[in-house]
This record gives C-alpha cells, structure tokens and sequence, in this order.
C-alpha cells in the first residue's frame, strides 16, 4: 500500500452541501440518510453535511428536504471504473 | 468521551430495524404478546434499510402459475447463477410453498401493495419465460410495519451501532453496541438474538454498500458461512457516474458498431455473465473502445406493457425517480452512451436452517445476510425485500414456538470489557488518514480484474498478503478526526471489512471451479464431479484462522440433480 493510494480522487466523490440561510432544522435529511452524512448542529440548530464522502447518490435528502437546502452534486466519474481504469483510459 | 455503560434486559433482541426486522417483531407480537421485543437500528427506525430506498417488488408465485411450484424451482437450481445446483432443496421448497399466500399475509398485517382498478393484487413477470412474477411496493412500505410494533410496545434503541455479540457456553446470551450520538456503551441481554442485517457489500459510493460488522459478529459467536463465494455480480454502468442500467447489457457494442454480446457468444439476458465482462475488457485493450449500450438495437417499447414502473399506487416511487433522473449526470436523450461494469461483491452468508436458526444456540438470521447462507433457498435476483419479509414472518413462528422454554444466560463481564476495549480503542490512533480513506482504499483494490473477473491462485494469493499487510498497517495510519460515533463506527468497519474479505478470498481459493458468477481464470469450467460441496467457514481452528471445510450436497435425496449424479453421488 502506498500512501498515494489513500487520497481521493476528486472526480471521483460526491459533493452534498445544506444551505445554512435555507435550513429550517427538521432533520429530516439526518433520517432519511442511511450512511450518516449529516450531523446535527446543536449550537446553530441545523443540519451540516459533515460526512459528504459517504454519499451514495439516492438523493432521498434532496427529495425529503421541505425548505430545498440541500444540493448533491454527482461526482464526474465513477468510482472505480473496472474496464477503463485499469488501461489508463481514465486518467 | 462519554462511554458510560448501559445495560437493557429483554426477551427477543432484533438487531437491524428494516423490513425484515420489523414484519418478525410485528408478527411475533401478534403470536406471542407478552414477549419483550427490542429493535436496535443504527439509524431511525422507519426510515433506514433497502425498502425506502432500493426495493421496488417482491416476487410472488402467481396464481395463474397454478400449481408448478416444481417447475419453478427447477428454474431456481438449475438456472440460477448464483450457486447452481448448490441449492439446499429442502429449504427451497419450503420457502417456496407459501409464495402467494405470503403477500396476503402482509397484506392483512397493514402493507400496501398495487392493486388493479378492479381491486385485484397487480402482478406482472419480471423475467421473459420464467415461473416467477412480482408484486410491487412504493417506498414508504415500511411504515405500517414500523407503526405497528411500536403500538404494540416494542423498544427501539435507534442510533443504536451493534458491534458483537455475547457468549457464554457456546451460546448467544446479548450483544453490545454504542449510540452514534453519545458514544454510550450498550450492553443487551436476551433470551434470542436475531440478526435482521444487510448483506456484507465493500463497494463504496455504490447504493448498496454495507459493512460486515454482523457477519464478523456472528463468526465471532462461532456461527458457520456457507455460499461465501456465491454472491459476487456484475451491473452494467454508465461510464461516466457508475449508475446501474439494467436489462441492456445484450446491447452493448464496440466502436465499430460489433455487438459484444453475440461476438462473445453470452446467453443470459438476465445476468452479466464472465464472457460478457472479458469480452468487453479485451475490446478496450485492442482499441475498440468506447462501449457503448446501443439502444438503437432494442426492440421498440410495447405501449402499455408490463414494466418495472407502471404506476398503481406508486406515485412516491415514480416521482422519486423522475426526481432523481433531473439530477444525475446522463444524458437520456443519447441513443448510444458510454458504458462499463460495476463488481458487486454481496456476501449474505450466514448459514440458517429453514426456520432461521444459525448454527450458535440462540442465535437466529433473517433477511438480506441469510440469502446465500441458507444455500440459496429463497433468492430470485430482484427479491431482497419478499426474502427480508418471507423470513421475518417464519422465523417469527418458529422464535414464538421456543421461548417459553428459553432463559436469560449470564454474561462474561471479561468478554463485556474486551468488547467496549476493542470499540473505543480507535481514539487512541495516532495516524495521518481517516479510516474511511483505507476503506476506499481496499474497496478499490479487490475491484481489479486481476481479483474479480480474472482471478486466480496466485492474484489471490497476492491480494490475501495485501490485506494482510494493511491489517498490519492501518492503526498507524488513521486517526479519527473527531473522536464521535460516526468514526468509532467507520474503525469497526475498517477493521471487520479486512477480516471479511481475507476470510471470503481464501473461501474463493478454495472452491478450485467456476460456477455461474463465481468465475476464476485458472479454473474456468464447472465441475460437478468435485464440487457439487458447500463451502463452509467458521472459527473453530485452533491457530485462529478462519477454519474453512466443505459439506457434501445430499443430492441424492433432492429432487433436481445435475446430469451424472449418481457417479458423484456414490462414488
């Protein structure tokens, strides 16, 4: 294993942001969401995307989210492409 | 850190609040109301599992099939590439049995199905020729469930992280866990544990993805594996998300407008079959790439069909969809999009007899983790959901039968201690990376074509040494960042996907063949003659290895045999 093997390709992960102007603390994203993506914040009194690298693109938050504060922006590539990554054709 | 220790006492502990896990508590109240049932789910009970998200249908044995319930499950054995022929027949064709009537059992306690404008439960066939048909569900399903065992006084510990269970004797007696939000230490005791968790998948970014801390549990509490090598599968994707298109892999073409599929002579148009994956692989390295699904090929849509979506009472699913659609990065109007394969490993492989019983007194499996593990008794591709409920509504039958006569066992406190130990000793690493930067890492690693479609002994070999290595290596490598629930849970995680998938490579190893999606390059044809065996794993060794052996088939006493059977049955 080397250590470049462990950073993230940018390309490669979701980017899920909560509008903090737009949120009305429901927490609705924080049920809905089976991989812990968001946290509560209990100072602001609102959801925080705080683990974005867990999602998985069901977009159940956006979809749910009654105030439309969430935004998930599908990463550019896959994450693991079996056929083209391996011969380079994805670099 | 908070870790203050709580301790719950109950009857019948559930671990996982899915469907599966909420049609056995609800079922088992109804036969057994006294029973004190407690639901741990990781997340918010109602909102979490495959049902809100995934699961469109449950497949039924509809009655116009009348009674071919052989012919039925003659198709599963003999051509289901998960496992051919390794079918436990006895399960199959109990399981099998109640395939209408389960639906109606649902029904009456509070799930909602389509029905036609004449009041009729809608169905339609799934598969082109086959027996089998479904039934469909929108994705709020769960919730009557969820709504019922709670009337009937069940505890849910939600935000509840399960992470081992407690034995004494051979025999389960609880389990421990830690609540995502306060990092409280959680013991239950319990007269019956049920396992109700997803399937052990290290595929991140992918909708299915799930950790093996169940199976590492269970393997702990010394329960067998069977069929670990029997549920790895192939997806068509999108080249550029790795979004899943099902049904068009028959159309895939090369840049010079070749059809791969013919050109490698693949049959099934129903699953991914090696050839299929080999052939599109060895077109990018002769330079015929890109791939391409040509719907150009597709037979035109029959107007008013039988689909996937059709709509009776399933606005919340179509307008999900038709949601979800707006935001992904596909192009829907392009005829001919660049595609490629997406390598699922699912290992659901926790061996259970036909009422759910593991192989540890005590300890029980429904649902998703048990589809291989009762030796493919139950699965059609497409059916996670009838399983999850299917299950859940036997093995409740079978809980209520024996718990008048089950007692509360004694914990080992010894035990208790290692367990809380081994879950917040992740605080203590002092590393430069998150444990979720590892756990991509290796997801990465196995997808490789030299340890998925191409693997063999030595790929293997190597691969095992790697995950070896990264045992070794990973507490000097991560810490976590912030020392909360979410990343004591990623470190469970970490350290249970290493031990899963070291065990399930020598599993693959093991079984020198090929047979339906278990494929190997050094072994590619099946053979019956020595392998018509289940592959067993359980941690019975003595030098703490996993302890891998093979149980012969009774296929002599099964109804649907392999040609030759009498030479490999009595040799």
């Amino acid at each position: 294993m080397r250590i470049t093997d462990l950073q993230d390709d940018p390309r490669r992960m979701n980017n899920v942001t909560v509008d903090p102007d737009l949120c009305m603390g429901c927490m609705k994203c924080i049920r809905t969401c089976c991989y812990d993506v968001y946290e509560w914040d209990p100072v602001k009194k609102l959801s925080t995307a705080a683990y974005p690298e867990e999602c998985v693109s069901c977009y159940q938050c956006m979809y749910f989210c009654p105030a439309g504060a969430i935004k998930v922006e599908e990463a550019k590539l896959a994450f693991y492409d079996q056929l083209y990554d391996p011969l380079g054709m994805n670099d | 850190m908070e870790n203050n220790r709580i301790t719950y006492t109950t009857d019948v502990l559930v671990v996982g609040g899915g469907l599966a896990g909420a049609v056995l508590a609800q079922k088992l109240h109804s036969l057994k109301p006294d029973v004190k049932i407690t639901i741990l789910e990781k997340g918010y009970f109602g909102y979490t599992g495959q049902t809100t998200k995934a699961g469109h249908g449950m497949c039924i044995m509809s009655p116009e099939a009348g009674d071919e319930i052989y012919a039925m499950c003659k198709e599963q054995v003999e051509h289901n590439p998960y496992g051919t022929y390794l079918n436990d027949q006895d399960y199959l064709l109990e399981y099998q049995k109640e395939q209408y009537t389960y639906i109606q059992e649902l029904e009456r306690m509070g799930g909602k199905f389509s029905h036609n404008p004449d009041g009729t439960l809608h169905h339609h066939h799934e598969f082109e020729g086959k027996k089998i048909s479904a039934v469909q569900i929108d994705v709020d399903f769960m919730t009557p469930f969820c709504k019922n065992v709670m009337a009937g006084g069940a505890q849910i510990l939600e935000r509840t992280y399960f992470t081992d269970l407690l034995t004494k004797d051979g025999k389960v007696v609880g389990a421990v866990g830690f609540n995502l939000d306060t990092t409280e230490f959680i013991v239950i005791r319990a007269k019956e544990v049920v396992l109700a968790m997803n399937e052990f998948n290290p595929s991140c970014r992918d909708m299915f993805v799930a950790p093996a801390t169940g199976y590492a549990a269970a393997y702990e509490a010394g329960a067998q594996l069977r069929n670990v090598e029997h549920l790895t599968e192939w997806d068509l994707c999108y080249r550029n998300t790795g979004n899943f298109l099902y049904g068009v892999h028959w159309v895939v073409s090369n840049s010079k407008g070749e059809n791969i599929f013919r050109k490698y002579n693949c049959q099934s148009l129903e699953e991914l079959e090696v050839t299929l994956i080999r052939g599109m692989a060895k077109e990018l390295e002769m330079g015929n790439g890109p791939l391409v699904a040509d719907f150009t090929q597709l037979p035109k849509a029959n107007e008013g069909a039988d689909g996937f979506f059709h709509g009776i009472e399933m606005k919340q699913r179509l307008e999900l969809d038709e949601f979800i659609r707006g935001f992904q990065n596909i192009d829907l109007s392009n005829p001919k999009p660049e595609v490629s394969v997406s390598y699922r490993v699912s290992i659901r492989s926790l061996r259970i007899d036909v009422e759910g019983k593991t192989t540890v007194p005590h300890l029980w499996g429904i649902g998703q983790m048990t589809t291989a593990g009762s030796a493919h008794g139950s699965w059609v591709h497409g059916d996670g959901l009838g399983v999850a409920a299917k299950t859940g509504l036997m093995t409740a039958r079978a809980i209520a039968k024996r718990i008048d006569e089950s007692e509360l066992g004694e914990i080992d406190e010894a035990q208790v201690e290692k367990f809380r130990r081994r879950i917040y000793e992740a605080a203590e690493y002092k590393g430069e990376f998150r444990p979720d930067h590892v756990i991509r890492y290796i997801s990465r690693l196995i997808k490789k074509p030299e340890y998925s479609f191409n693997k063999t002994d030595a790929t293997m070999t190597e691969l095992i040494e790697e995950l070896q290595d990264v045992r070794s290596k990973y507490k000097d490598l991560i810490h976590l960042p912030k020392v909360n629930g979410h990343y004591l849970a990623k470190a469970i995680e970490l350290r249970t996907m290493i031990d899963m998938l070291e065990m399930m490579f020598m599993v693959f190893k093991t079984r020198t063949e090929s047979r339906g999606c278990f494929s190997r390059l050094d072994y590619p044809e099946r053979d019956d003659k020595h392998w018509l065996k289940w592959v067993l794993v359980d941690n019975k060794s003595e030098d703490g290895k996993p302890h891998i052996f093979t149980e012969r088939i009774p296929i002599e006493r099964y109804p649907f045999k392999p040609e030759g059977w009498q030479e490999i049955a009595m040799p």
